[in-house]
């Protein structure tokens, strides 16, 4: 049984009760209210019984015509109070009855008195008229006496009522209380048996929740709001259920990743340093190939100068081969200064960093082919540049990588009377490939693996000069962003170089 | 043209040949003395040391090698300009350094000039041959300041 339908009935029965309670009151007052009055009426006929006797002896002694009309009208006044105590409820009353008879009697009796007095007044009355006066008298007074006495019966009698109505009412009243009393304990135990219990027992399975162990809880089958609770409760213990095994997966991996997170760090912190153990070693082998140079250079200088010095100050004790020696010895040093450059060269360029802008390899192939031109007035090269050219790079390794390019073109070319050098861009292909084409001496393609490799020269140093490492710098810059170099060549027809950046 | 003398403080003996050769082929006749690294150098100009038996030189111009043993150019040049004596003779710092911090030292040490040796050797001797020129030529020195 659902605990509203408990509390419904409940309601109503109170109500009942309280109906029952309502309608015992009324009744209860309104009988006291009855046996009130015909205390006070009956007790209002003893008095006007009693001022009525009185009256009478007054009467009796001294027949007046003000007595006689008080007592009339007392009469009247105890007629009246009679009837009163009959509507008041006492109508079957045996002994009201008998006072009203009486009363009527008692007019005429007293009518009958008055009559007598009167033919007494009138003339000598025979002794008979006297003796019925006295009787009449007699009479009269016995009436009074017995009303007195009636009325105080009925006194009597109605205070018993009164006491007995209140007497009623008292116990009526504690029964009632009793009853309510009852009721409410009734209640309280419905109320604790129906769902206090329950709602401890629920209120233990909940404590007991580690994961949804309400359902032990044999409740969990009532049909009533407690069984509702109950069944919600189980649900919700289920969903958080799901939600804790979520929690704990989302905690897992939250643990993985912290992990991973810690991981990265690590390796990053290890490349950083790295890194900078890099740049260090880059920045000592920066000054060591500084120093390398120029600690090189100092005793080439010295050679060269004595060379000189030897020349200019002993050439006439020189014969054609001392002078050839010296010229040589002088050569020699001046390949080494351009051997020690180069290799300064290229080291440099392996360790800078690339810097990207947008160049203009047009404009600085121009500016190349100018210096060219100008180290080699009397030469008649042409040179086919086409113009905006742009590439992605750095400016100054791209400069090295040009001035190599051309220089190589403009060397290999210069047995021809006159050159043609080209320089370009071709955009088929899915890059677009720069090219530098000379149509000088060529080389054969068979070596061509040879030719980006330091120190590997495909011709000798009498007929072009050069260190051979001119274009191991090239293929490393073309390497470094990130592109690709090849050459074609064929001898005496001429070389094309082509790369990607 | 002044007959002073000039101070080269330089510790390479080929270094040392080659520069006389050109300040001779440029027709400079004054005397050259030659300190063979910093200490010589300034036992040269203030008569100490080696020298002390000697007067301390007033040199019309001081050309000084930068790396040297013992006292390098540099600390030479400091000194120099430190003595009341000698805070004014002329110094030329001839190195074949290029490093910026180099030049700004040599100038803030107070240089009058700060000349590379370049790697060509002609044009390492055509620039000795100038400043010894210009140096003995043309510029003017300092009075001269009796020391001690």
């Amino acid at each position: 049984m659902r605990i509203k339908t408990i509390l419904i009935g409940g309601t109503l029965a109170s109500g009942a009760v309280v109906a029952v309670v309502i309608g015992y009151l009324l009744a209860a007052a309104w009988t006291v209210d009855d046996s009130l009055s015909q205390d006070t009426i009956t007790g209002a006929i003893i008095a006007s019984t009693f001022e009525q006797s009185q009256i009478l002896n007054d009467f009796l002694l001294y027949p007046g015509e003000r007595a006689r009309s008080q007592w009339v009208r007392k009469h009247e006044a105890v007629g009246y109070l009679l009837d009163d105590l009959a509507k008041a409820g006492r109508e079957e009353d045996p002994l009201l009855t008998r006072m009203r008879t009486i009363h009527r009697k008692q007019m005429e009796s007293f009518a009958r008195l008055i009559e007598a007095l009167r033919s007494a007044n009138d003339d000598q009355v025979a002794g008979g008229a006297l003796n019925e006066l006295h009787e009449h008298r007699i009479e009269v007074r016995s009436a009074s006496r017995t009303m007195l006495s009636l009325a105080t019966e009925l006194g009597q009698e109605a205070e018993e009522s009164l006491f007995r109505t209140l007497y009623g009412l008292a116990w009526g009243v504690a029964v009632l209380v009793a009853g309510m009393a009852a009721l409410l304990a009734g209640v309280w135990f419905i109320l604790g048996w129906r769902v206090v219990r329950p709602m401890a027992g629920l209120a233990r399975g909940i404590s007991d929740f580690r994961g949804g162990l309400v359902g032990k809880w044999h409740g969990i089958q009532r049909e009533d709001e407690i069984g509702d609770v109950a069944r919600a409760f189980e649900q919700m213990a289920g969903n958080l259920k799901t939600v804790m095994v979520s929690r704990d997966e989302l905690a897992m991996e939250v643990k993985i990743r912290r992990r991973a997170e810690c991981e990265a760090q690590e390796l990053a912190e290890s490349l950083n340093r790295r890194t900078s153990e890099l740049d260090s070693v880059n920045k000592e082998l920066e000054t060591f190939a500084y120093s390398v140079s120029h600690d090189l250079r100092a005793p080439l200088r010295g050679m060269a100068g004595f060379c000189q010095a030897l020349v200019e100050d002993y050439g006439d004790k020189l014969d054609d081969t001392g002078k050839d020696y010296v010229r040589r010895i002088s050569a020699a040093s001046k390949r080494m200064g351009q051997l020690i450059d180069d290799l300064l060269t290229l080291s440099r360029v392996t360790r800078i960093e690339v810097k990207r802008s947008d160049v203009n390899l047009s404009d600085m192939a121009e500016t190349i082919a100018e210096q060219l031109r100008r180290g080699e007035p009397d030469r008649k090269v042409e040179f086919k540049i086409k113009p905006g050219v742009t590439a992605q790079g750095d400016e100054a390794l791209l400069r090295t990588m040009l001035e190599n390019l051309l220089g190589n073109a403009w060397k290999y070319s210069a047995k021809n009377p006159r050159a043609t050098i080209e320089f370009g861009i071709a955009a088929n292909g899915p890059e677009p490939t720069f090219y530098i084409r000379d149509d000088g001496v060529g080389f054969d393609m068979a070596h061509a693996d040879k030719l980006f490799k330091p120190f590997q020269r495909l011709h000798g140093s009498t007929e072009f000069e050069g260190t051979g490492i001119g274009l191991a710098s090239v293929a490393n810059i073309v390497r470094r962003h990130g592109g690709r170099i090849w050459a074609d060549s064929t001898p005496d027809v001429g070389t094309t170089m082509r790369f990607t950046l | 043209m002044n007959m002073r003398p000039i101070l080269l403080a330089e510790d390479s003996a080929d270094d040392q040949t080659l520069i006389l050769r050109s300040l001779k082929k440029h027709n400079i006749t004054n005397p050259v003395l030659i300190a063979n690294d910093g200490v010589e150098a300034l036992d040269y100009l203030f008569g100490t040391g080696a020298r002390a038996d000697e007067d301390p030189l007033r040199p019309a111009v001081v050309l000084l090698d930068m790396k040297m043993p013992r006292l390098n150019g540099l600390d030479v040049l400091e000194r120099i300009r430190k003595e009341p004596a000698t805070k004014h003779i002329p110094v030329v710092i001839l190195t074949s350094s290029d490093e910026e911090q180099d030049k700004l030292r040599s100038y803030d040490l107070g240089a009058n000039s700060y000349v590379r040796k370049p790697v060509d050797f002609n044009e390492f001797a055509e620039a000795v041959g100038k400043l010894g020129l210009y140096w003995v030529l043309l510029n003017e020195p300092p009075p001269e300041t009796r020391a001690k």
